[in-house]
Formats: C-alpha cells, sequence, structure tokens
C-alpha cells in the first residue's frame, strides 16, 4: 500500500475540529445543535467497517474513489461488483429520502458503442441494493468533460444526497475539483473508476476496492445471485490503512427481493471471514508506511 | 373588411448581385435546355426573362453571367427571411402551395406578413414598409412590398401595382392569383384588368370559370376572409428588445435576456404560468436569424433560473456582423400557482434547477429517471424516461411495480444487456444448468446455480405473431463462476427431444 497516510494520532481530532469550524462559518439551518458532527458521516451500518472508519462512517464532504478491477466479470470497462458497492454507498448516503446523481459516460449518441463504458443500469438490480429508482437521476455524458461537468453541478446544488460518476481515467486536477466541490457543498462525491486508471496519490477521503468472492455458505440459504463481495479500504484519510479486508454479504439471503423492507439492504460482514482488525505484523512488507507527501 | 387585417406582401426575386453591375441569371434545366430561371433587373432591361433559353439570353447578352439555380437553397433562405421578419410581427408566413422557385420561372417568392396591431410599433405602416425594403435592399435583396386590407390585394399591388399605387384600380388579371390556363381564358375574352372582371356578372364567370375566379375575387375584396398560417406558431407570449446601435459581446447579450426576462417573468407570474420552453430569436444585421432555445424540466419563472439555463446556448450564437433585435417567446408554458419563494427551514434545494441545466447541457433525452413498469419481462420492466417528460413518467411508473404482483420471485441483475447474448454452453442434461459457458471469449466455470426462474412469453403483445423468438418462454438461471462472477443467463424455450437449446447471457449480478 504505497499511498498510506501516516497520521498524527490526533489527526481525527484536528479533522473534526475543521468540519466543527467549516460548520460554524457556513450556516446550513438543516444542521442543528451538536448532532451536525454525526451527520457529517454516513455509516455503512456494517459495524466490522464502521468502527475501523473515522467518525464511524463516511465523510459526506469528501470524494470516495472506487476501484472497479473490471475484468473479473468481463462486461467491459466496468465491473458489476464495483458498480454494486457504488450502489450501495449511494443508497447509504441518500437515507430514505435523498435524491441520487449517477453520471455515466456513453461512447457516442449514436453509433452501437453506446454502452462501451458499461452497460445499462438496471432499476429492480439496483433497488435490491436499497436504492431507491424514484430518486434516481440518471445523466449520461458523451466525454469526460461532460461526465466531471455533471458531477460539479450536482455537487455544486446542495440538492442531492450523493454523486456518482464514472467519468473514466481522471487527473489530479480534476480529482482536486471533485474533492473541493464535495466539501465545500456537504455532498459526497464517489467516484467509479478502472483502477489501471487510478493516479497513485489522490485527494480522495477513501478509496475501495471491490471483488466477488465464491460463496462459501450453505447453497439452500444464500443464492448464488446474492452480493457476495471481497471489499478491501485501499486508503483512509485519518487512519492507517493496514489490510483492511471485509468479506460482506447481505444480511437475510434469502430473502432476494422486498423492496420495502430495510433489512434486505443491510449488509454484514460474512461469518469467520472478518479481517478487519488484524495487527499489522500480517503484512511485513509495511513496517515504515509512507508519509503522505502532499 | 370584417376585420381590419393589414396584410403585406414582400415579393423577392433572387439575390441580385448588386456589387457587380454585369447581368447575372440563373439557370435551370428545363426539358433537354438550359433556361434562365430568374433574372436581375438590369438583365431584364435588355429582355432577358424568365424562361428564356441561356443560349439566346447569351447573344442579347454577351456578359450575362450565369448560374444554376439552388431551389433547396432559396427556401431555406426564404425560411431564414421569414423568421427574420418576425422583428416586425409574429405572424410570418411563406407564400402558401408553393415552395419558391420550385416551379421554373416563377417571378419569385413570396412572403405574407400580418401586421395586424403590430404597425404602430414602427410608426404605421408607411414608415414599416419603408424599413422592411430599407433592410431587405440593404441585404441584397431586391424586393417589393404592399400593405393593403386583404392578402390578395397586397399579392396583386405588390407584384403587379405601379408606383405609388394604393388601390386594385386597373391591376391585370394577373394579380389575382389564378393558373396559366385560366389566366389565358381570360385575355382571349378581352378580360384584361381586374375592375374588367369584377364589371362582369358573378354567375357569369361561374360557369365559365368555376368557382376559382369568384373565390380570388373576393378574397381580394375581402368578402371571403382569407386567413394566413404562421410559419412558426405564434407563441403565447414574447417579449422584444430593439437595440438602437447593433451589438456583438456576449455581455450585451446577456444583459439583453435580463431585460427580456424582467419583461416577460412578472407577466408570467400575473397569469399564474411558468415557462416549459423557452426560445430566444436573434435578428442580425444581415437579414439572417439565429436562435437559442431551453427548456425546463419544471414549470419556471424564475429570471435568474431561466438565465443560467441560457449560459451555455449563447456561447454557440456567433452575432454576425451585430444583433439588432432579440425576441424572447415562450414557446410552451404550463400553469404555475403562486409560490411561496423561501421556507424556513429549506431540508433540500430544489431539484428542478439542477436537473435543468443538466439537461441542456446533456440533452434532454440524457438526463433520464429510470423507471419500474408493471412487467414481468425484464426488458420491459424497467425504463428509462428523460426528466424532461415527468408527467408522462407518473404515468408509468405502476404504484405495485416494486412489490405486488410483479415484484420478480428472484434477484434481477445490476447490469442487464441491451440484447440478450448469445453464449457456448456446457450443461450435463438438457434440462440442467450449464456447468461450463463461454461469454465474450472468455471461458466461465460454474460453480454454483439457482433456478430456473421461468418467464413466460407476453403472448397478449402484438410483438407475439411476428416474432417467433418472443413465443418461447424463458429459463433463467443465477449462475456463479469460480472467480465469483454472478451471471444471469437463460434457456430460450423448454427441452424437447432432438432439439438443441439456445442459451443466452442477459445480465450480471453485483
Amino acid at each position: 500500500m504505497p499511498n498510506s497516510p501516516q497520521s498524527p494520532p490526533n489527526a481525527l481530532l484536528l479533522a473534526e475540529l475543521r468540519q466543527r469550524i467549516r460548520h460554524l462559518e457556513t450556516p446550513q439551518p438543516w444542521l442543528t445543535g451538536d448532532d451536525h458532527i454525526a451527520s457529517t458521516t454516513c455509516a455503512l451500518d456494517i459495524p466490522d467497517i464502521d468502527q475501523v472508519l473515522p467518525g464511524g462512517g463516511l465523510y459526506r464532504g469528501a470524494l470516495h474513489e472506487i476501484a472497479a478491477t473490471g475484468s473479473v466479470n468481463g462486461t467491459g470497462h466496468m465491473d458489476a461488483t464495483a458498480t454494486g458497492f457504488a450502489a450501495f454507498l449511494s443508497a447509504r448516503f441518500a437515507g430514505n429520502d435523498g435524491h441520487v446523481l449517477w453520471c455515466r459516460r456513453e461512447g457516442s449518441k449514436d453509433s452501437n458503442s453506446r454502452g462501451r463504458y458499461g452497460p445499462n443500469i438496471y432499476g429492480p438490480g439496483l433497488a435490491a441494493l436499497g436504492l431507491d429508482i424514484r430518486r434516481l437521476i440518471v445523466a449520461r455524458g458523451l466525454s469526460r468533460e461532460e461526465v466531471l461537468w455533471a458531477m460539479e453541478e450536482g455537487l455544486a446544488s446542495r440538492a442531492l444526497c450523493a454523486v456518482l460518476g464514472e467519468p473514466g481515467h481522471l487527473d489530479q486536477t480534476a480529482l482536486r475539483r471533485l474533492q473541493l466541490a464535495a466539501e465545500s457543498s456537504l455532498t459526497p462525491a464517489l467516484l467509479l473508476m478502472p483502477e489501471p486508471a487510478m493516479p497513485t496519490a489522490s485527494p480522495a477521503h477513501t478509496r475501495w476496492r471491490i471483488k466477488p468472492m465464491r460463496t462459501r455458505v450453505s447453497h439452500h440459504t444464500f443464492p448464488a445471485s446474492a452480493p457476495h463481495w471481497q471489499v478491501e479500504m485501499l486508503k483512509c484519510r485519518g487512519i492507517q490503512v493496514q489490510d483492511h479486508q471485509w468479506t460482506i454479504t447481505r444480511k437475510k439471503p434469502d430473502t432476494g427481493y422486498e423492496a420495502d423492507s430495510h433489512e434486505t439492504h443491510r449488509f454484514v460482514v460474512a461469518a469467520g471471514l472478518s479481517r478487519g482488525s488484524r495487527p499489522a505484523e500480517k503484512t511485513g512488507a509495511i513496517t515504515t508506511p509512507f508519509r503522505r507527501s502532499a | 373588411m370584417d376585420r381590419a387585417r393589414l396584410k403585406k406582401r414582400a415579393q423577392l426575386q433572387p439575390p441580385s448581385d448588386a456589387a457587380l453591375n454585369a447581368p447575372f441569371a440563373t439557370t435551370i434545366q428545363d426539358r433537354g435546355t438550359v433556361r434562365i430561371a430568374a433574372a436581375c433587373p438590369s438583365a431584364r432591361a435588355q429582355g432577358v426573362a424568365a424562361g428564356l433559353p441561356l443560349a439566346d439570353a447569351r447573344a442579347r447578352l454577351p456578359n450575362l453571367i450565369a448560374q444554376d439555380a439552388d431551389p433547396d437553397g432559396d427556401a431555406v433562405a426564404l425560411q431564414q427571411l421569414a423568421r427574420w421578419c418576425a422583428r416586425y410581427t409574429p405572424w410570418t408566413s411563406l407564400e402558401d402551395g408553393t415552395t419558391p422557385f420550385s416551379t421554373p420561372f416563377s417571378t419569385g417568392a413570396g412572403l405574407w406578413l400580418d401586421i395586424t396591431g403590430c404597425a404602430h410599433l414602427l410608426g404605421g405602416e408607411e414608415d414599416l414598409l419603408h424599413d422592411l425594403l430599407g433592410r431587405l435592399s440593404g441585404a441584397g435583396y431586391t424586393a417589393r412590398a404592399a400593405v393593403a386590407n386583404t392578402p390578395g390585394a397586397a399579392w396583386a399591388l405588390a407584384r403587379h401595382a405601379a408606383n405609388n399605387q394604393n388601390t386594385c384600380d386597373g391591376l391585370p388579371v394577373a394579380g389575382l392569383r389564378l393558373p396559366s390556363a385560366m389566366l389565358d381564358d381570360l385575355h382571349r375574352l378581352g378580360l384584361r384588368t381586374i375592375d374588367d372582371v369584377v364589371a362582369v356578372p358573378r354567375v357569369s364567370l361561374a360557369t365559365r370559370f368555376g368557382t376559382t375566379l369568384t373565390r380570388r375575387l373576393d378574397q381580394l375584396s375581402g368578402v371571403m376572409g382569407e386567413p394566413l398560417s404562421p410559419l412558426t406558431p405564434a407563441p403565447p407570449r414574447r417579449a422584444r428588445l430593439a437595440f438602437a446601435e447593433p451589438i456583438g459581446t456576449r455581455d450585451d447579450m446577456d444583459a439583453g435576456l435580463a431585460h427580456l426576462l424582467d419583461e416577460l417573468c412578472p407577466i408570467m407570474e400575473k397569469a399564474s404560468e411558468g415557462a416549459r420552453r423557452l426560445g430566444l430569436l436573434f435578428c442580425r444585421m444581415d437579414g439572417t436569424t439565429a436562435e437559442a432555445s431551453i427548456g425546463t424540466s419544471t414549470a419556471s419563472r424564475d429570471p435568474v433560473h431561466l438565465a443560467r439555463l441560457f449560459v451555455e446556448k449563447l456561447d454557440a450564437i456567433d452575432p454576425g456582423f451585430g444583433i439588432e433585435v432579440m425576441i424572447l417567446n415562450v414557446l410552451e408554458a404550463s400553469t404555475l400557482r403562486a409560490q411561496q419563494m423561501e421556507t424556513i427551514t429549506p431540508e433540500h434545494k430544489d431539484l428542478a434547477p439542477l436537473v435543468d441545466r443538466l439537461a441542456n447541457r446533456l440533452g434532454s433525452t440524457n438526463v433520464a429517471r429510470l423507471t419500474a413498469r408493471a412487467s414481468h419481462m425484464p426488458e420491459q420492466a424497467c425504463a428509462d424516461v428523460s426528466v424532461m417528460a415527468q408527467s408522462k413518467m407518473d404515468a408509468l411508473t405502476h404504484p405495485d411495480a416494486l412489490g405486488g404482483d410483479h415484484r420478480p420471485r428472484a434477484e434481477r441483475p445490476i447490469h442487464l444487456l441491451p440484447q440478450p447474448e448469445p453464449i457456448d454452453v456446457m450443461a450435463p442434461l438438457p434440462d440442467h444448468p450449464p456447468v461450463l459457458f463461454k461469454w465474450r471469449q472468455t471461458h466461465h466455470r460454474v460453480a454454483r446455480a439457482d433456478g430456473p426462474e421461468r418467464l413466460g412469453p407476453a403472448w397478449w403483445l402484438e410483438m407475439m405473431r411476428t416474432d417467433p423468438r418472443a413465443r418461447e418462454p424463458r429459463d433463467y438461471y443465477a449462475l456463479e463462476d469460480e472467480n465469483g462472477g454472478r451471471y444471469w443467463v437463460y434457456r430460450e424455450g423448454p427441452y424437447r427431444p432432438g432439439h438443441t437449446p439456445r442459451w443466452y447471457l442477459h445480465g450480471v449480478f453485483a
């Protein structure tokens, strides 16, 4: 992990104080009282992961990157697993009544290359991950610039609970802009990028890599179609990331498709597979973690 | 007569090359001969008339410049000109029935302008006429125009009147817009002018020439009304801004737009309306126009919001030699009740401005919502509908689509392929899920399989009768390969002895 930030022990405190000052400076009437610290983060509702994350969840005003390993599912540029995780995160951010903007990149309007940057997302599948498709807006851009523009517009509007984008390759400047836009509007920006296109240094708060896993539980309780993911946290601001891996799965796998049941959309760490808080000596290679330069 | 309508008719000839003094004409192929389609005034003075073979014309005028006529280009130019005339009145149209210059040797194309109630804005009919002719000749067009109480009279005056004539007395019968055969008959009868025809009893005219002639006479006098259809439907609301000096900078355009919106929005507010579609028309100095239009997902009359939507569109506007008039048309409006502008605790800001901005930059079809529909067929269970078609979406979204009877019994994939893709499959038994399949050049060894979920054909659809494939039930399986990839495949049709079933991959699970 070449980019794991090494932070002083009071980094978390500093981050919280900075957030607090930012809120004092920018009046946000819907954040009142003391609960504003809590509402700047969003818990994934997976206790094993949440307890590792500073603030008990993902920061809202931040950029989060999801690396698509791509070829595993063979669906072209994007893979369904990373897309699924991104949809799950946006569903968590959106809660019960928030809107989500999903900015996708299309090959070209008329030619057959439509869907070159990933096949069509399918409503019922998204709904199964907890995303309310009635509150999802899909924007399709023809170029990276259009997708980025749409993402920035979405972030700046403050009308959304999450902005998810698949722009393809991005450079430092673009990432920085997204991070700043997310910070100033307190709207999370989720970036779904092919892993080779990801720059090693990035202003993002977290970076995740999701891989599909073979299901290792009983066939009768767990359908082959239910998500079973290996979630790897590659980076997280404020903590030292060391081999943070979990295998997560749906909490009630056999209920399948119950749109109105909250329990369905909950993920849990698959039994006996948690490696989240494993001590560092397991990864002996990293004895002196890299200091973040930026 | 019955309605005090004023019509003006501009007779146009092909753009004559005024700068070059050489006579100029356009030609057209007519039954193997190249003939003159139209000629400039100086050529006409030398006897070069429409219909003359080019060889004869060359004999008379050796320095004649001839060029192929371009009827399509002329038609486009005339359309442009008709739109440009919107600076005088919203009610402009092309002369009906004919595409200009399409009939060989026509004497020119015409535009109608219904200036009812508009003339006073430009200082009266005379001034308007003067202004129009001045601008047209400035743009290089030779034009004749006349104002009259009926379209018929305006037509006759514009084409056949002598200078300063403003009554139809003594005009030739050609001013009646009659077919040429009928004109020949009238000439043979010695009826040369409109007055001559009016003097003949109507009954004998009707028996001899049918109703065409009497109808034209009535239209000329105004006994019979003659409605003109505007080229573009007259917008319900419009605001117009003319500049003393032509503008050319972006800042000026923005200021002009802000001015127009400030004028229009209070009017819409009074009428409890909001704009759904707005068109901004720029009339340039040289008689051409440029247009920018925007749409909104929900009715809006917020000048700031509407101006923001135009921001990107104005980048594409080329001011040319300068813009002298800007016209803002409300192309579509819908009811918008008075609203409280600010609430005490805005939970979330309104989504509509964002959606509008996205849709206007990316195109309205590229900003969509996913809708769940009441269908058990995976392709039809979800559709994306443009955010601009909000009402349509509400109608399509079935309240029970995500629950109720149409709720899928099994998991659905996160990616659905636009078309199911054929896969090569190895199954131990015809009725079993595959153990190995090949999709997009990659082999997948199946570790686990779930299914089948049989989806029957939608027999009530018309498609059933035409497409044999749509008649087959599908048996869907969820497969998990050795790497953990999860796929949704189906077998087309049930197992039949001696028949190799076809397999397709339809989606990928998260």
